[in-house]
């Protein structure tokens, strides 16, 4: 057999924040790296929210010494809009004393454009000794002895590799080309159409100020937001392919005459710079086909955002440093076999990655019935708003506003737990009985309790859910 | 208030792209699928079949839902030639 000709160690296809982690942890390695990208500047071809978590500075500290242009969101806030357009109530939380590290107590994102982060982080891969191509398209792999041995571009050029990283995004063509998967389902994917608004960077410091992150819930549209940037800011909204009933556009059209979208624009004497459309997909498991002999996926490529908040570039960036140790394993010990790269998967599995998809099955359906589902918004919108009126409101004796909230409490609770689906109550439930009981004086019944299978504790606590709305619906008549 | 939005016009690009969107008219079934989702209103009916827009390759924001949404693998979706196709400044 002739012996198989290598260019490269590595080779990353897609420079995004995953593929650009992987070629510079890779290219540190001392592994000879080549990072493909199609779009003519990495980052040409992405769009996101990109509010960057404190566990991104925390966990690569090389970002703390990002240089591009950002906004420091310290505080989010939800409205509630009712089905007329017209705010309800909101909620604002800032970063709290309870996070664990610095980053955590100071900020809950910072908020960056991916066309300023995405060609600093190529940037990184380059300084570590990575080989940048853009305006590259990987069309297929090359195929010798039904093994993966590299890549073949538009052109038919053939770039031979020990191992390939899919770091290619949601619409993975070496995920398919690998056999690791052909496409997510509808009811997976996420559809986000959003305009970028210019502002004046001091107008928006004083307008907005570190209050950076909006979200605008409403039975008129799916869930949208407005996230704040240095100079300018993104309105737009999501919602599962398999659940839009009407062209994203007539939503977004009504999220835009929101008074509190017009009124951010207007106060920012904002303009419309960019429209932007992309997918993503929330998942309601972890996925594990995310290796194959010669070859390893990450990020959106691999299905590893995050299922309850769709944070993507954490988890990206997370998997491509994984899946770069790994290489220099397979590298030194000459074995790029599946039965190598399954370590990828492990080490996924047991970090960060992997422990947010914990639950990610209950959250699935909360989202799918109560945050995406424009139909829960009759008794979501008036929560907060009933709440804050029974305190504060000055139209008659407070103590009675108090009285008639509490005389309408059971029907608020019943509304509450009949709405949000048994599974995600059951599994908040079962992890808040875990934590209680392991410190409480029954403390004995926990081993028991844990030994026990995850149905019948599931089960036990589901009856008695079920039983609640039960006694409250018999007591409100 | 209301403010102009042409989304079509507010994106830089580069064409020269190559066909990147292949309908596959045996296989449509007429769902509408495409024609609901996508975003810059590129697809439309015509004999009960979807239709891809002519001028699509200098419309298109190559988000990928109508190669996504289709469940009768009509509609296939491969992307722009290196180097052209959208470009997002503010992505």
């Amino acid at each position: 057999m002739a012996k198989v000709r290598k260019d490269f160690d590595l080779v990353v296809v897609g420079a995004g924040p995953g593929g650009s982690i992987c070629a510079k942890v890779g290219a540190e390695k001392g592994l000879k790296v080549l990072l493909v990208e199609r779009g003519e500047t990495p980052g040409d071809k992405n769009a996101s929210g990109c509010a960057l978590s404190p566990k991104v500075f925390k966990d690569f500290s090389f970002m703390r010494e990002m240089d591009i242009p950002k906004r420091v969101a310290k505080m989010a806030t939800a409205h509630m809009i009712d089905e007329n357009l017209i705010e309800n109530s909101n909620i604002s939380f800032s970063a709290s004393r309870l996070g664990d590290y610095e980053e955590a107590r100071e900020f809950l994102t910072i908020n960056v454009y991916r066309g300023d982060l995405d060609p600093w982080l190529a940037n990184l891969a380059i300084k570590a000794g990575a080989e940048l191509k853009t305006s590259t398209l990987v069309k297929d792999l090359i195929l010798e002895d039904g093994k993966i041995c590299g890549v073949i571009t538009e052109n038919g050029k053939k770039i031979y590799s020990k191992i390939v990283i899919g770091a290619d995004g949601a619409i993975s063509i070496i995920a398919k080309k690998a056999g690791l998967r052909n496409k997510w389902r509808p009811d997976e994917l996420v559809l986000l159409i959003t305009y970028d608004f210019s502002a004046d960077e001091k107008i928006i410091d004083d307008v907005i100020g570190d209050n950076a992150i909006h979200y605008w819930y409403s039975s008129a549209y799916p869930i949208g937001y407005s996230f704040f940037n240095k100079d300018g800011f993104h309105v737009g909204l999501g919602h599962y392919l398999s659940m839009f009933d009407k062209n994203p556009q007539v939503y977004l059209k009504r999220l835009l005459e929101t008074d509190g979208i017009k009124r951010q624009i207007k106060l920012t004497n904002a303009k419309p710079r960019e429209f932007q459309a992309h997918t993503l997909m929330f998942l309601k498991y972890f996925p594990n086909n995310v290796y194959n002999d010669g070859v390893m996926l990450v990020g959106d490529a691999a299905g590893f955002a995050c299922p309850w908040e769709a944070e993507g570039v954490y988890y990206a960036m997370y998997s491509g440093k994984l899946a770069a140790e790994v290489a220099k394993e397979s590298v030194d010990g000459n074995d790029f076999t599946k039965g190598k790269l399954k370590k990828y998967l492990t080490l996924c599995k047991n970090s960060p990655v992997g422990e947010e998809f914990e639950m990610a099955d209950e959250i699935d359906i909360l989202l799918k019935e109560v945050a995406f589902n424009p139909k829960s918004g009759w008794w979501v919108v008036p929560l907060i708003s009933d709440f804050f009126f029974a305190n504060f409101n000055v139209s008659e004796p407070h103590a009675r506003t108090i009285d008639k909230y509490f005389e309408r409490f059971p029907q608020i609770a019943y509304d509450i737990l009949s709405n949000i689906p048994i599974k995600t109550q059951v599994a908040f439930l079962e992890r808040y009985l875990k934590s209680q009981i392991k410190k409480s004086p029954i403390n004995f019944l926990y081993k028991p309790i844990m030994d026990s299978t995850k149905d019948f504790r599931l089960k036990l606590i589901e009856n008695i859910l079920e039983l609640i709305p039960k006694i409250m619906k018999g007591e409100k008549k | 208030m209301s403010i102009n939005l042409k989304p079509t016009e507010l994106i830089r690009r580069k064409l020269d792209t190559g066909e990147f969107i292949f309908p596959n008219k045996n296989k449509c079934t007429g769902c509408k699928k495409c024609v609901l989702i996508c975003p810059v209103y590129l697809w439309k009916m015509e004999k009960n079949k979807a239709v891809l827009s002519k001028d699509y390759k200098s419309k298109c924001f190559e988000c990928s839902s109508c190669y996504q949404i289709c469940e009768y693998d009509a509609i296939e979706f491969t992307f722009p030639k290196g180097g052209t196709g959208i470009a997002y400044k503010q992505g």
